[in-house]
């Protein structure tokens, strides 16, 4: 998907602290029973999103159904200087998965 | 020499966010207790008041609750939320490289009025805080 499901910011602060803000657009869906047809439908939702700094994991994101739609993060990632490389990938319980690297700003 | 050393600190660097490989089976328990011996593995969390939810009183909507978790522990390595009154308790977990630091902040869904929990693993130790979170229109979150 390109990383069209990501938005990613990073900021670099004053003490050589990233401000990092992510989206993913996700609908997260839990199992659930369809109103009409009376059928189980299956739980379609994120399940691990990966954030990496220069190529080093720095979080780990586990989700369950129990996430919002969309799902969104801020947390700080100390030691990030401006024009480093971040990089979110996140897949979901039904093998689809997307990702983005950008840059610190 | 050089390419072994390269490596092997590459392998040290991810091992703190890959030690936590029994994270998805809390995400299958539907109960409280059950996501908390998943998460725990017999562990007793320590009730801290060095841990706190940050969220409003009342949330008009439970399909996006905004949550805020500060803390001033050090050497925090995952964060857990869990929701008792979701069909599936466990939320979501965080697990945090040393280079990730508190607060943090994310939305989740809650089923109804509840008493939502904040579990976090911090020098080898668990801590737990808790919040009441009053739900006026519960968020569709499934069977």
């Amino acid at each position: 998907m390109n990383g069209a499901s990501i938005k990613l910011r990073a900021e670099a602060g004053p003490k050589g602290a990233a401000a990092v803000r992510l989206l993913v657009n996700h609908p997260m869906l839990p199992e659930r029973v369809d109103a009409k047809t009376g059928k189980t439908l299956p739980a379609h939702h994120v399940d691990e999103i990966v954030v990496a700094v220069n190529g080093e994991t720095v979080l780990v994101i586990d989700c369950g159904p129990g996430a919002a739609a969309n799902p969104f993060f801020s947390f700080t990632i100390e030691g990030v200087r401006r024009g480093d490389a971040i990089a979110v990938r996140w897949t979901d319980n039904q093998r689809q998965s997307d990702q983005l690297q950008a840059s610190v700003s | 020499m050089r390419r072994v050393l390269l490596a092997g600190s590459a392998a040290l660097a991810l091992l703190p966010l890959q030690s936590l490989a029994r994270i998805r089976p809390a995400f299958d328990a539907r109960t409280q207790r059950d996501a908390l011996d998943a998460l725990l593995a017999g562990r007793r969390p320590e009730k801290s008041d060095r841990l706190r939810i940050v969220t409003s009183e009342l949330a008009e909507s439970g399909a996006v609750v905004p949550i805020t978790i500060e803390s001033d522990l050090t050497g925090i390595e995952s964060v857990s939320l869990i929701a008792p009154e979701n069909p599936r308790p466990l939320a979501l977990n965080m697990r945090l490289g040393p280079r990730v630091a508190l607060p943090v902040t994310f939305r989740v869904k809650l089923a109804k009025t509840q008493e939502i929990s904040v579990l976090v693993r911090a020098g080898g130790q668990d801590f737990v805080a808790s919040r009441q979170v009053r739900v006026v229109v519960g968020g569709c979150i499934g069977t």
